[in-house]
């Protein structure tokens, strides 16, 4: 009769859902809120998503809001639906058509003239006003972060290590 | 034949004079006081009467204050005028701009920031409950004829106009507008609770116009003053808040917008590691 042994051997058990589209969605989901909120805050404040100045109004529009008795610095809102529209979707099967990651759009059409919201910041771009559409350095320094937070605590479920003994 | 003053008699006969004028004038000044608590009572009570148009208890209103103000100038007290005209200027330019929404553009100098809140509350409820009434129904046929259709929104207005007894266009302008962000918001709600969002951050204009609660919600919370948990952004945090604020803001026609953020992004805005 052989002797009695011991083995031990080391696993390693990589747990492949911390890469799955669906977590990628959600963390880049989380990350366009956070942009969606910087650049709002940006914009209230007179900036572009780069930080620089907005460009002014045109001299006629400032009258035409000083004659309203609103402020003349620019905010780039009219009514406030446009600005407010812009949602964050995640994933293929929202407005966002990305699989595994998300994007922004200006949803609806609550613009006055007859525009889309969408087709309304297009024109304030066309202007030469920066209507939030596009990542600033910011933001993708921002999004970086974010997966390596996620994949610095997600190390510790990549690699599982267990011992099983056999005898 | 008068008996002339000698110097110190003269000196007793002007103080005794200014003692008469202040004792005079202290009393024209708490007549004047009891006519204002009056007139605020008073106004109080025609708000609280629903017999005639708002506008028209506004105009009346103001056409009494503007009476006091006169009388007032012509009893020489302008500075009775100015410390009331200091007390209530910045509430008062506020409400007064605000008023534009509703189509009344009053013109004062001084109101009791109470009363204007009354009006302002009292044109609020009358449109909200019209939208509770009437409106409802179209407003949300409205919103997803041009949300998910392509129905203009200058269309939608004339639309809603067309149906909504009482109110003006420009009104009727505001409401579809406010019910527009409202739905938006509702959106984006609903994104950040599949998102597991931590943190709302209050944004928006902080001007004359801008409500106490609004102010409130941009500077009282944490970091840079604008930062809430989840858990605390509610009606609860200040008392003129009615409805949730992530969906309704500050009030009707609110400028302001929560957005749904990580803990992370709170933290790098100067939210404490404890929250």
């Amino acid at each position: 009769m052989a002797d009695k042994f011991d083995i031990e051997l080391d696993t390693l058990d990589i747990d492949f859902s911390v890469f799955s589209d669906k977590e990628n969605e959600k963390i880049a989901g989380r990350a366009m809120a956070d942009v969606i909120a910087r650049q709002a805050k940006a914009t209230n404040d007179g900036k572009t998503v780069d930080g620089g100045d907005l460009k002014e109004y045109s001299p006629a529009y400032k009258r035409q809001l000083e004659k309203e008795g609103e402020s003349t610095d620019t905010d780039l809102r009219r009514t406030g639906t446009m600005k407010g529209s812009r949602q964050g979707s995640k994933g293929p099967n929202s407005v966002g058509k990305i699989r595994g990651g998300a994007e922004s759009a200006y949803i609806g059409r609550a613009a006055r003239g007859g525009l889309t919201n969408e087709q309304l910041a297009k024109e304030l771009r066309r202007k030469g006003y920066d209507v939030p559409n596009r990542f600033a350095k910011k933001d993708v320094d921002l999004v970086v972060k974010r997966f390596r937070q996620h994949l610095n605590m997600a190390a510790g479920k990549l690699f599982k290590s267990a011992s099983k003994k056999f005898s | 034949m008068l008996k002339e003053l000698s110097p110190r008699e003269l000196e007793a006969y002007r103080k005794r004079q200014e003692q008469m004028l202040d004792d005079v004038t202290d009393n024209v000044k708490v007549a004047l006081a009891d006519v204002y608590r009056d007139f605020i009572a008073r106004f109080k009570g025609t708000l609280s009467s629903a017999s005639k148009s708002q506008t028209v208890e506004l105009s009346e209103a103001m056409a009494t204050m503007n009476d006091l103000t006169t009388y007032l100038q012509e009893a020489g007290l302008d500075d009775l005028i100015n410390g009331y005209g200091a007390q209530f200027d910045r509430i008062t330019q506020g409400s007064l701009e605000y008023f534009t929404a509703f189509d009344v553009a009053p013109d004062l100098t001084g109101l009791d920031e109470d009363v204007l809140n009354a009006v302002i509350l009292r044109h609020e409820n009358k449109i909200l409950a019209s939208v509770g009434r009437e409106l409802i129904d179209p407003l949300e046929q409205a919103l997803i004829a041009s949300t998910v259709g392509n129905r203009p929104r200058d269309a939608i207005v004339a639309e809603i106009f067309e149906i909504a007894e009482g109110l003006t266009y420009r009104q009727t302008e505001t409401l579809v507008d406010t019910t527009y962000r409202q739905f938006h918001r509702f959106v984006r709600e609903e994104k950040a609770k599949d998102l597991d969002l931590e943190y709302y951050t209050y944004v928006g204009p902080l001007d004359d116009k801008t409500r106490d609660a609004c102010e409130f919600l941009m500077k009282g919370g944490r970091g840079d003053g604008s930062f809430w948990t989840k858990e605390e952004f509610t009606a609860d945090l200040h008392p003129d808040l009615v409805d949730n604020p992530v969906i309704a803001g500050g009030g009707y026609n609110c400028r302001h917008e929560a957005y749904p953020v990580t803990a992370e992004f709170a933290r790098e805005n100067g939210v404490g590691a404890d929250g």
